[in-house]
């Protein structure tokens, strides 16, 4: 069931009028929550709906063991153990073996083993998160009052953030479901605008950008000239994006109508100037994740200067695995690792020295914006790509293909709307915002009935997927 | 928030009213089809009835009047013009496949001119090329569902670039089939979709998304029944014929072993449907993928081992479609075919 679909809308209508009709009774709402929470999961593929009981399960009794206080570190290991070893077999074990069987290959061995992947469940990798964020935050004594199964069982599985999140932090939810929602404090005017401008991101530009520039530019650089590959590569920065954020804030304004709350997950992130903010706007859930989880477990910044770029570079590396079991995924990962690195070393350089005044200057912070956008962009190249072949495929075409103004205008415009959003003022998100709380209601909901169409009307027909479906 | 939800699904309901129709035709046929067909379309003819719904059907059309301007400059939709089509010989990805091939069709010789492989033996045909000026490049389609879209046209396209002899124009659209016209109409949009070209050669692939029960007036057809099967026939014969127009040769993929035994057994139904079609016109031959797969046992595999033990992935994560790497397995039988295409009257 997908956001954009006639299919996702019923179900959703449905789903606002069991959750508010049981409001009154907290238990019952939230066991309708978990109900179609299950039911959303069971409309892709119903072999896996145990595979996300079984997740949970484990979160909740090792998390449960961690606040008995008996041995509660070899509960939290046992229980991660479980949980990344579950994500391990489904993602990673073809990747594994074949890599075996090439490094056997490679010394000259032949290696007899079936590589075969198991079918990949839909989001096991948010659902892993979310199992392993409930873990640590009880471990760090962020959740103290006693969890109960059903609400564990809902935050895993809860459906508006299930397939592709925003990831959310155990701490920061879980305490949500102690009261119903207050229906008189929903932003309804915000839910609306946030699905409205999801949608037209999703399906106006970046499905155009897919089906009718991006998918087959990658598919085969050879045949295009260097600007449409030059556009395409941007195009794929807009798409990504576009796909993305679109996802999270329909996801963040369906459980506004819920009555429940998700962190923000993007925040202009092509706005950046520097590696470090570029990851503090992007895919927010996620690197907020790995700096909690991951980089500081670590040891963070606390071992000098070696061990925190270390540090940083192990945690961008698994990032990176974390998208994808392929070698062009670490690429990308390690590519915002060097990034990052290079950055801290810029940024002592500079501290050393007064901190240099001319970077505050207008010019370099145009130019570093250029610069960093343009570094993302070579790291997408390989996050795109099939492969390496492919994705130096596509460098290449930059060099050696022939640069003319063949560009469609319809394209250049998606990729100027999708990079170019990010620059409007946040004065006019605030306008808009405003607005629709002034609006009466039937007015607000009719002009949301308007947007789905102009979304219908624009986008193209031929079917694209969310990207982070597949992570 | 109950009075805004209200007027939302209120104003959807009159804006989307065709759109509604056109989505409850589109369900799989069953109880919810049966029941959302009449509601949506007596729906839809009601507010028809009022006007309210020609904002909508403005903006479609103009949206058709503006579709070039989003369509690519050149290269994308239409065809790959030699201007810019480079040679891609170099890529390993493409030597790597090839290499395989030979190991896993090893009685047959990769690039001997008309020996596609497993094929269904067409009688002598006019070459492709009879009714081109000298120097034209051929006009191939590649046509299809999901199974083209996916994997088959990135590597036919990647492999024939570097023929500047081969003009390929793009003519197919996932999730669709020949099945369900009220979904997608093979026989309306193909010669929509090819536009002013005028095609030599098709490539086609498609099928599998054609193994469901349809819908024919009240009655329903459920797949793997004789009726179903002549209404299947039906359809690829109205296909076939209007393909075939003007003495165009078809090279017809056939669906590869799939990973689901129960998704399997229907590709292979469908394979014996379309192979039966296709043997009654002398201009279509139809391809077993599978031997190119290396699938000769006709068990499924995700990889497939090349002489050195490396791993060539075929497959995707769906256990459907093929890979890159698996298109261009595919792609020696294709040239094979071409050549033989191109060749004079045998």
């Amino acid at each position: 069931m997908l956001f954009p679909t006639v299919e996702y809308g019923l179900f959703f209508l449905i789903a606002l009028v069991l959750a508010w009709g049981t409001v009154r009774h907290l238990q019952a709402h939230k066991i309708v929550l978990l109900v179609l929470s299950y039911g959303f999961y069971g409309f892709w593929d119903w072999h896996f709906v145990p595979l996300l009981a079984l997740v949970s399960l484990i979160g909740w009794i090792a998390a449960r063991g961690i606040q008995r206080g008996v041995r509660p570190r070899l509960w939290l290991t046992l229980g991660i153990v479980a949980c990344l070893g579950l994500l391990g077999w489904y993602k990673y074990t073809a990747f594994l073996l074949q890599n075996l069987v090439e490094l056997a290959a490679g010394l000259g061995l032949r290696l007899e083993l079936k590589v075969q992947s198991p079918v990949l469940p839909l989001g096991i990798s948010f659902m892993t998160f979310h199992a392993i964020s409930l873990m640590m935050d009880t471990w760090r004594g962020k959740l103290r009052h006693k969890l109960e199964l059903a609400d564990v069982l809902l935050y895993v599985a809860f459906f508006p953030q299930l397939i592709a999140g925003p990831i959310l932090r155990a701490s920061t939810f879980l305490p949500q479901l102690a009261k119903a929602p207050d229906p008189s404090r929903i932003q309804t005017g915000r839910a609306l605008l946030l699905i409205a401008a999801g949608l037209f991101k999703k399906v106006v530009i970046a499905n155009s950008l897919a089906t009718l520039l991006v998918d087959d530019v990658f598919a085969n650089p050879a045949g295009f000239s260097a600007s449409q590959v030059l556009l395409a590569i941007y195009g794929y920065a807009a798409q990504i994006y576009c796909d993305f954020s679109g996802y999270t804030d329909i996801a963040i304004g369906c459980a506004l109508l819920l009555g429940y709350r998700f962190p923000d997950n993007f925040n202009a992130p092509y706005q950046a100037a520097s590696p470090q903010e570029f990851w503090r706007r992007w895919h927010i859930s996620l690197s907020t994740w790995l700096r909690e989880y991951l980089y500081i477990p670590l040891g963070g910044s606390r071992h000098g200067h070696v061990r925190t770029q270390l540090n940083l570079m192990a945690t961008m590396l698994l990032g990176g695995l974390w998208h994808g079991a392929a070698w062009t995924f670490v690429v990308w990962g390690g590519w915002h690792g060097l990034m990052l690195a290079v950055h801290r070393e810029w940024e002592r350089f500079w501290a050393a020295r007064g901190g240099g005044l001319w970077r505050q200057g207008l010019a370099w912070g145009i130019a570093s914006r250029v610069l960093l956008f343009h570094a993302v962009c070579f790291g997408w190249v390989f996050f795109r790509a099939e492969g390496f072949d492919r994705a130096v495929a596509v460098l290449s075409q930059l060099v050696q293909g022939v640069w003319q103004a063949d560009l469609a205008p319809g394209m250049v415009l998606c990729v100027l709307a999708g990079i170019g959003l990010q620059y409007l003022p946040r004065r006019m998100h605030l306008r808009l915002h405003l607005g629709a709380i002034r609006l009466h209601p039937l007015v607000l909901g009719s002009l949301f009935a308007l947007a789905l169409t102009a979304v219908e009307v624009l986008g193209p027909s031929a079917p694209a997927p969310f990207i982070y479906f597949q992570f | 928030m109950a009075l805004a939800v209200f007027g939302a699904v209120l104003a959807a309901l009159l804006l989307e009213a065709e759109g509604l129709s056109v989505w409850a035709q589109r369900l799989e046929v069953g109880l919810l089809r049966e029941r959302a067909v009449p509601a949506a379309t007596s729906w839809h003819n009601a507010v028809q009835a009022t006007g309210i719904d020609r904002a909508r059907q403005h903006a479609l059309r103009a949206k058709d009047e503006w579709a070039a301007w989003f369509a690519p400059a050149s290269g994308l939709s239409v065809a790959i013009p030699s201007a810019v089509a480079a040679p891609v010989a170099a890529a390993p990805v493409a030597s790597t496949p090839q290499t395989v091939v030979s190991a896993a069709t090893a009685s047959q010789a990769p690039n001997a001119p008309a020996s596609v492989p497993t094929a269904v033996a067409s009688s002598p045909a006019p070459a492709a090329s009879a009714g081109a000026a000298p120097g034209d490049p051929l006009r191939v389609v590649l046509a299809g569902d999901s199974m083209m879209a996916v994997g088959l046209a990135p590597a036919l396209t990647r492999g024939l670039s570097a023929d500047k002899q081969v003009r390929l124009i793009r003519a197919y659209r996932s999730g669709t089939g020949l099945s369900r016209p009220e979904v997608f109409d093979w026989l309306v949009q193909y010669p929509q979709m090819v536009g002013r070209e005028k095609p030599q050669l098709v490539i086609c692939s498609m099928g599998a998304n054609d193994a469901q029960n349809v819908q024919v007036g009240k009655q329903v057809l459920k797949f793997g029944t004789p009726e179903w099967d002549a209404f299947y026939t039906a359809r690829l014969t109205g296909y076939m014929d209007m393909v075939t127009r003007e003495q165009v040769r078809v090279l017809w993929i056939g669906m590869p072993v799939m990973r689901d035994a129960p998704f399997a057994r229907k590709m292979s139904r469908m394979n014996e449907l379309t192979r039966a079609v296709l043997s009654r016109y002398p201009t279509a031959t139809w391809l077993d993928p599978n031997p190119s797969l290396g699938y000769a046992s006709g068990t499924y595999e995700q990889y497939l081992r090349t002489e050195r033990g490396r791993l060539v992935r075929l497959r995707g994560d769906d256990g459907i479609h093929v890979t890159d790497d698996g298109g261009l397995l595919l792609l020696p039988p294709v040239r094979s075919w071409l050549e033989a295409s191109r060749s004079p009257a045998r």
